[in-house]
């Protein structure tokens, strides 16, 4: 098999997996924010907070949709395009996909339709409800795909037989998986900080162009409420327990985000720099002196393994890629604290709505969290090479042995093009929706019904 | 335990094409029985809320191909990889199409929305035909348990087939006059007037051309692939099959004359039942018939997963499936009775 398709199969599936998780992220985050505000609704019997969240759930609505039909393409492409992947560990990455499907999406699915056009036929009590099942239903969703992930970074609970194939021994504690744990509490809080982020921003935009103005400040106070409370979470201690487990099980990993060569004591934090592959050191680097091993081992001058401990060939492929992908995270997640802390300030104060420049700031920050996101995942699937499934299975091995590169360069120039196509109508239709905005306080609740 | 997950498979990929096989159905009708955009909505809101949850099944039953199978899995996805896109592709303009057309109102995009439902499901239904050729033909496998189909070859079937051939296209065709003449049934049961009235006839009609179908199929599937006669001669019980899809198809037929909705819709229902019966118990145990040599054949034997997830995925899989149920039912009673026009108004 030649090298440049598993390239391609890389690129194909990094393609897909990116372009189908910029929607999730917002679907999971934007769910437990419809929740608080149905909760809030129902416990307060204010009206202010119904009519408020039916835009979200109209937002929710399209977002869902791109979500779904980008989702069922992932599952088909493990077969496709990874097929001696497939065979080898369908035996345990099998179980949590299919247990996606029966316990996540056929919940999602069946109350998503009540919670879009059951606001009439329902009573309130059971609107709440189905929105509460949908919130649950997603977040089920990314519990079973990262309990798949988690596996293929540290596996556990499998034996291999003779021909190579997986299965799995024991389910509870492939669910169990203690990577899991921090994998699972710092994504779906980087869904919160996303959903957050953009319902915040879209309050902004309101307050800044003065429309709406009833329902903008429940967006904005809400959101950033949230907010700030996830965004510190995710550094400490969601960020700290991913990067701590990261460097205990990964080491190779572990010194590609950190762009630690050598390997030795009193190790600093590298702010920013340059990895340069040829000299095997870090071009102007700008550091915290011997912060990295305070963090990483509790002593100043505690010992961390460089990659220069390490056989060349079980270095991730892409070192820089891995390097850079995790200083992007951590300086925006740093960025983020900063922003909703001080937003959160504001609030306090009761000067935020009048602050127009923090406005400013909430409604351009929205992207952000998105690159945030794509930036970790990056970090955690580059920094997984050359292992497809961690010191067990090597990326080479796993693509599908009769599918030549010509086949799969033509689907992925197929996928670009619809995806691209999707990606403008979704920018079309959310602008759209967001140009209509939250209904006001004298349309009632037919109108905003409407029809399909 | 394999012959039980080959059961489970089977039964998820038939609530698959029952359920979400009225959806498409609709959308290969669409353009004959609505021709005002107030009528295209309101079958729409048929399909609307419940074909997400109808197209579910097709992924949990691709999850439980996996989780059971993982062998065939990978060995079929790779082999059809060209199909399989293109069904990914087809699926994602449909579903669009359905979600889509509503947020805008404009005629142009209303057009575009409309033709896209109607070439997306017709392909799709075309696609999940040759799909069902292919397991009954077989596919070229090597000796490492994969292949790789190009799309078609020169339409003959043999050691070498493509994917479209002879016998996979004509099955196509049926699929998709079948699904067509299923909606027609869907769409007659759920709405009134003149939606209900052309619905009606057009299901008058498939439901010929299903009968005349039906007499020479059996007789092309035994060309294509002999060896699809041997369980029958193994288990005569098998013989039950073609008898009662003969006799659900006058039911169809009776029923259809006498314009009774919902027998006309459990009886296409029921036959694509016995189809995707006839379908399993004539490739038993085979997941995928070898064309080049019967020893290379996937069997649910040799392609199966270790005994220990197989016995666990019992457990959760009854647990799933009873949930499944109480919502399916909660949503179908929730959306249940002919469907209304709602007011003129965008969006949810
Ligand atoms: C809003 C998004 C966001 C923000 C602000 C951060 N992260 Fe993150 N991070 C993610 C979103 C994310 C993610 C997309 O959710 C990842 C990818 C895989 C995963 O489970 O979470 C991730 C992975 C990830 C990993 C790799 C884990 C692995 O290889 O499995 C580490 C070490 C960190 N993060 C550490 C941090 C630290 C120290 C942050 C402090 C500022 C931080 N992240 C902010
Ligand atoms: C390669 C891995 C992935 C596969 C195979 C996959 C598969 C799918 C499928 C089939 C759907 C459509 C479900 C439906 O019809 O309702 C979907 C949607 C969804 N996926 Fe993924 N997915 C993957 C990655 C992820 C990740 C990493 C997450 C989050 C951590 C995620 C979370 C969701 C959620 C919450 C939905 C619901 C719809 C939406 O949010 O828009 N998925 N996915
Ligand atoms: C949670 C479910 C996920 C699973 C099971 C999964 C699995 C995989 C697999 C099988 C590959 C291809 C083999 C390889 O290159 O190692 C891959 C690569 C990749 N994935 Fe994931 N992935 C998941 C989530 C994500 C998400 C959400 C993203 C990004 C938003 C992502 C980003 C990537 C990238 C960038 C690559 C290519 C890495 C490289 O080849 O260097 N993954 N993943």
């Amino acid at each position: 098999m030649d090298d440049s398709i598993i390239l391609l199969d890389r690129l194909h599936f990094a393609f897909n997996i990116i372009f189908h998780y910029l929607f999730p992220q917002l679907t999971m985050g934007l769910a437990f924010i419809i929740v608080v505000f149905k909760s809030i609704a129902l416990y307060t019997k204010n009206e202010a907070y119904n009519r408020a969240v039916r835009f979200l759930i109209k937002l929710f609505a399209i977002n869902f949709i791109f979500g779904v039909v980008t989702g069922i393409p992932m599952e088909f492409l493990f077969g496709t395009n990874w097929a001696e992947f497939s065979r080898r560990t369908g035996g345990v990455i099998g179980n949590t996909l299919a247990m996606e499907g029966l316990f996540a999406f056929l919940l999602e699915s069946a109350f998503l339709g009540l919670l879009l056009f059951g606001e009439k036929r329902l009573t309130p009590i059971v609107h709440w409800f189905s929105a509460l099942m949908v919130f649950i239903g997603t977040w089920l969703s990314g519990f079973f795909i990262l309990a798949t992930n988690a596996w293929m970074q540290h596996p556990v609970a499998y034996s291999i037989d003779s021909a190579g194939l997986f299965s799995v021994t024991s389910l509870p504690e492939m669910l169990t998986n203690p990577w899991l744990f921090w994998q699972y509490l710092h994504n779906m809080n980087a869904t919160l900080i996303t959903a957050s982020f953009v319902v915040a921003s879209i309050g902004a935009f309101y307050l800044l162009s003065n429309k709406h103005t009833e329902s903008a400040r429940l967006y904005v106070r809400t959101a950033v409420i949230i907010a700030a409370i996830a965004t510190v979470l995710q550094i400490f201690p969601f960020g700290d327990g991913e990067a701590r487990q990261v460097f205990k099980h990964q080491p190779t990993k572990a010194a590609a985000m950190e762009g630690i060569f050598h390997t030795q004591k009193g190790v600093p934090f590298v702010l920013f720099g340059q990895p340069n592959m040829d000299t095997l050191k870090l071009d102007n680097p700008i550091v915290i002196p011997y912060a990295d091993s305070l963090m990483v081992t509790g002593t100043m001058d505690g010992e961390i393994k460089g990659l220069n401990s390490f056989p060349k060939e079980d270095w991730p492929d892409s070192v820089p890629l891995v390097f850079y992908a995790f200083h992007v995270m951590v300086i925006l997640g740093s960025l983020f604290a900063l922003i909703m802390l001080t937003a959160l300030f504001l609030l306090w104060r009761k000067k935020l709505f009048p602050s127009r420049w923090m406005l400013w700031i909430l409604m351009l920050s929205a992207p952000l969290p998105y690159l945030a996101t794509i930036s970790g995942w990056i970090t955690t699937e580059a920094g997984r090479q050359p292992w497809l499934v961690y010191g067990l299975m090597r990326t080479v091995e796993g693509a599908s042995p009769h599918v030549s590169s010509g086949n799969v360069l033509f689907t992925l120039l197929g996928f670009t093009l619809i995806y691209l196509f999707m990606g403008m109508l979704f920018v079309t239709l959310v602008i759209r929706v967001i140009t209509i905005g939250p209904p006001h306080k004298s349309e009632s609740i037919e109108i905003t019904q409407g029809s399909k | 335990m394999e012959a039980f997950w080959f059961i489970v498979l089977g039964v998820l990929l038939t609530l698959f094409i029952v359920l979400d096989g009225f959806d498409f159905g609709t959308g290969i009708i669409y353009h004959f029985i609505a021709k005002t955009n107030d009528e295209r909505r309101a079958v729409l809101n048929a399909i609307g809320p419940i074909w997400d949850g109808n197209e579910v099944w097709l992924i949990i039953a691709g999850g439980a191909l996996f989780f059971a199978f993982p062998i065939a899995y990978a060995s079929i996805f790779s082999g059809y990889y060209l199909a399989l896109i293109f069904l990914l592709w087809l699926l994602i303009f449909r579903g669009l199409s359905m979600e889509l057309r509503s947020q805008i109102s404009n005629p142009l995009w209303h057009t575009f929305w409309d033709a896209m439902l109607t070439i997306g499901s017709v392909s799709i239904a075309l696609l999940l035909g040759v799909a069902l050729g292919n397991v009954l033909r077989g596919a070229p496998l090597d000796a490492d348990g994969f292949f790789f189909l190009p799309l078609w070859t020169d339409f003959r079937t043999g050691v070498y087939p493509g994917i479209l051939d002879w016998f996979t296209v004509l099955i196509g065709v049926f699929s998709v006059v079948l699904l067509a003449v299923h909606g027609a049934n869907f769409i007659a049961l759920k709405t009134v007037g003149v939606i209900q009235d052309r619905a009606r006839k057009i299901a008058r009609k498939g439901t010929l051309i299903v009968i005349l179908f039906a007499l020479f199929l059996p007789v092309a599937s035994y060309v294509a692939q002999p060896m699809l006669l041997e369980n029958y001669k193994l288990y005569w019980i098998g013989i039950l099959l073609p008898i009662l899809s003969f006799f659900t198809l006058l039911g169809l037929f009776i029923t259809r004359r006498k314009d009774n909705d919902l027998y006309a819709f459990l009886s296409s229902a029921f036959l694509i039942v016995l189809l995707m019966l006839s379908v399993a118990f004539s490739v038993f145990p085979n997941m995928i018939i070898a064309t080049t040599n019967p020893s290379y054949s996937l069997t649910i034997y040799n392609t199966a997963t270790s005994e220990y997830a197989l016995r666990t995925g019992l457990i959760w899989y009854s647990v799933g499936a009873f949930l499944a149920l109480c919502y399916t039912l909660f949503m179908y009673r929730s959306f249940k009775g002919k469907v209304s026009l709602p007011k003129e108004g965008e969006g949810y």
